[in-house]
């Protein structure tokens, strides 16, 4: 799998974007966890599960905020060649996929509220039916990408 | 030429029976019931006036629809204009016309009128229903102006312009003169039989009607238990036996005959760029499927085909890219798989697909799953049917894990048949995919460059046993198609990636 991987990896900027995401998502933990111990204490569970979900909550937030995120940035690569763009992606389940710049339809550039503060993009490739996304880019590079790709699709005039 | 037309007026009629049937068919159950119960005049008188006052509703609605609809051709874009209280305008670009579809239903065929449906790519427009000289009238117009619209000329229309440029793409419809037509596959009444046995469907049917059989059965078989002398008992077992077997033989002889209507007369004709399928009896219908949408290949074998040589081959087609990301997506074709021979011996297979597509090279493929792959495929459904199980057996209903053990021996099955079969081949433009299920085996060829992308994955414990899945995708229909190769060797895998990366992808 990582022979001869894409060229292209992530800025060490975005983790700062990542790493704020993942405090979002722990607010809703947050809220899920209160939920829980309320529960528990109305419908008299066992009362030694409360330790339980704040430590969960506790663990799953340091994992997500400590440690994914590195582990995502050097885990994302791409490149793009004459002939097709090639995406990187995964921790533990990797996949590297191949996708013929022929068959590219169109290309977006999504952002969010979050995502527009820190300067990070994310670039969604579509072909006939399907969709693929690089993740985790800065503004800069996402145009830049975006820009190549859509030179690339203009001469080629195919089928599908 | 053409203003503003309104459909035949034998619509109507056709209209008038659609709506019955809609209506019997919907209340189907309520009639069923009704019977059940005893048979009270009122409730009888009542359901008749619903049924009626119903029918009259509808029908009122068919015939203001009838009257409001209008087809014309303005330019490049044949209009159908309909519409109860908001008059909504539907139209597809002459240029793009592909082909013209009839299919008749019984009405249809005693009135002589057709229903025709103008295939763009992504689009179809139906008109029903159109008599045969209107039929005829529209396709020849619509031919002519397609040509002169494709040559860019700025003529005016060009009424006395008959000569066919060999370039343009003649409208394939039925009642032309196709030049150079070939029929590659007719099946007769014995063929279709023969389809319908091998096809499996009616096991399925045959299963439900089984275990719906056997709930029945249990009560009189008590009864009878509780009963004087052993004569009795055989007796009654041979009698369950016999209504059994009844029963299978009503079912197969009805799924025959039903099958026979929907297929009789099949008939698959390749002329220049396109194939026609032909079939029915009482309802008739003629599909054109263009050579250039053909995504993939596909030969699916059950087992019952493969003891007796036979196969089934369809294709797997799409709609025209540009057409996808259209917003009015109310009539767009799901073409996806067409079913082309529905049986077919597996000798005779290659060289008629060979003179449709001549650039297949139709390799068969080598077996690649390693031993230690088994357990992967079986490991997860079994599991989380396992506790599916344990569940059932505990809350409700103690037998459970009998129904439990029977999915995991299936499954243990499937997964010997995933390793002993799947397979692949790659050829410079070409690969083959082969995949079992429980009962059948299906082989797909598909070119190169109708792959949209291919993917392989790993996980950690995949690693560590140096396997590996690929799947890549193809255009089917409005969306796409996933092939997978599961738990492959890391070697194997990795050879599909490189050859989708290099070699000229085109």
């Amino acid at each position: 799998m990582e022979q001869s991987p894409p060229t292209k990896q992530l800025d060490q900027k975005v983790v700062q974007y990542d790493k704020a995401q993942s405090l979002a998502n722990s607010i809703i933990s947050l809220i899920i966890c209160s939920i829980l111990i309320m529960f528990t204490l109305w419908l008299n569970w066992h009362t030694w599960l409360i330790p339980i979900y704040i430590i969960l909550l506790i663990f799953i937030t340091s994992i997500d905020y400590f440690i994914l995120p590195v582990l995502r940035l050097r885990s994302i690569r791409y490149e793009v060649h004459p002939l097709y763009l090639e995406i990187m992606k995964g921790i533990f389940f990797k996949s590297r996929e191949i996708i013929p710049i022929e068959r590219i339809q169109h290309v977006l550039i999504e952002e969010g509220p979050l995502s527009r503060r820190f300067d990070v993009r994310d670039v969604k490739v579509f072909t006939a039916g399907t969709s693929h996304d690089i993740p985790l880019l800065l503004t800069k590079e996402a145009s830049t990408l975006h820009d190549q790709i859509l030179n690339q699709i203009k001469e080629v005039d195919s089928d599908v | 030429m053409f203003n503003k037309q309104r459909l035949h007026k034998l619509t109507l009629v056709t209209q008038f029976y659609n709506i019955l049937v809609r209506i019997l068919s919907g209340s189907f159950f309520i009639i069923v019931l009704a019977f059940f119960q005893e048979p009270d005049l009122s409730n009888i008188l009542i359901f008749l006036g619903i049924f009626l006052a119903l029918s009259l509703l509808l029908f009122v609605v068919e015939t203001v629809k009838y009257f409001r609809t209008y087809y014309w051709i303005e330019g490049n874009r044949l209009v159908l204009q309909t519409g109860l209280f908001i008059q909504k305008e539907k139209d597809i670009q002459i240029s793009r016309i592909q082909s013209i579809d009839t299919s008749e239903d019984i009405v249809h065929r005693l009135l002589k009128v057709t229903k025709i449906t103008v295939n763009t790519p992504g689009q179809g427009l139906i008109l029903d229903a159109l008599s045969v000289s209107q039929y005829k009238a529209l396709s020849d117009y619509l031919n002519q102006l397609k040509i002169s619209l494709n040559k860019r000329t700025e003529d005016e229309f060009p009424e006395d312009k008959l000569a066919v440029d060999d370039n343009s793409e003649v409208i394939r419809s039925e009642a032309e003169d196709a030049p150079a037509e070939t029929t590659l596959l007719q099946l007769s009444v014995g063929e279709i039989v023969k389809m319908t046995i091998l096809n499996g469907a009616i096991f399925r049917g045959f299963f439900i009607f089984l275990i719906g059989f056997n709930f029945l059965t249990d009560l009189p078989l008590d009864d009878l238990f509780t009963e004087v002398g052993s004569v009795f008992i055989s007796a009654s077992i041979i009698i369950l036996l016999a209504s059994i077997f009844i029963g299978m033989i009503l079912i197969y002889t009805i799924g025959i005959i039903a099958s026979i209507i929907k297929n009789y007369g099949y008939k698959v004709t390749l002329s220049g760029e396109h194939l026609n399928i032909k079939k029915g009896l009482l309802e008739t219908q003629s599909q054109t499927v263009p050579l250039k949408n053909v995504q993939t290949l596909e030969e699916k074998q059950n087992w019952l085909m493969k003891f007796f040589g036979y196969t089934t081959f369809s294709l797997g087609l799409t709609s025209d890219s540009s057409q996808k990301n259209n917003e009015n997506k109310t009539e767009i074709k799901e073409d996806g798989q067409v079913v082309l021979f529905p049986i077919v011996k597996s000798e005779k297979l290659n060289p008629l697909v060979k003179q449709c597509f001549p650039e297949f090279v139709l390799s068969p493929v080598e077996n690649v799953v390693p031993v230690r792959s088994i357990r992967r495929f079986i490991q997860f459904p079994v599991l989380f049917w396992l506790i599916i199980a344990a569940a059932i057996s505990i809350m409700f209903w103690v037998y459970a894990w009998i129904a439990g053990l029977i999915l995991i021996l299936f499954y243990g099955f499937y997964g010997y048949r995933s390793y002993k079969l799947t397979g692949y081949h790659l050829c410079e433009n070409e690969i083959t995919v082969q995949t079992p299920t429980l009962f059948a085996l299906t082989k797909t060829y598909v070119p190169k460059n109708r792959i949209l992308n291919l993917q392989v994955k790993q996980n950690l414990f995949l690693k560590r046993a140096n396997l590996m899945k690929t799947n890549f995708s193809t255009a089917h229909g409005i969306a796409s198609k996933e092939f997978k190769l599961k738990y492959i060797e890391e070697k194997d895998a990795f050879k599909i990636f490189e050859w989708f990366r290099n070699g000229g992808i085109n």
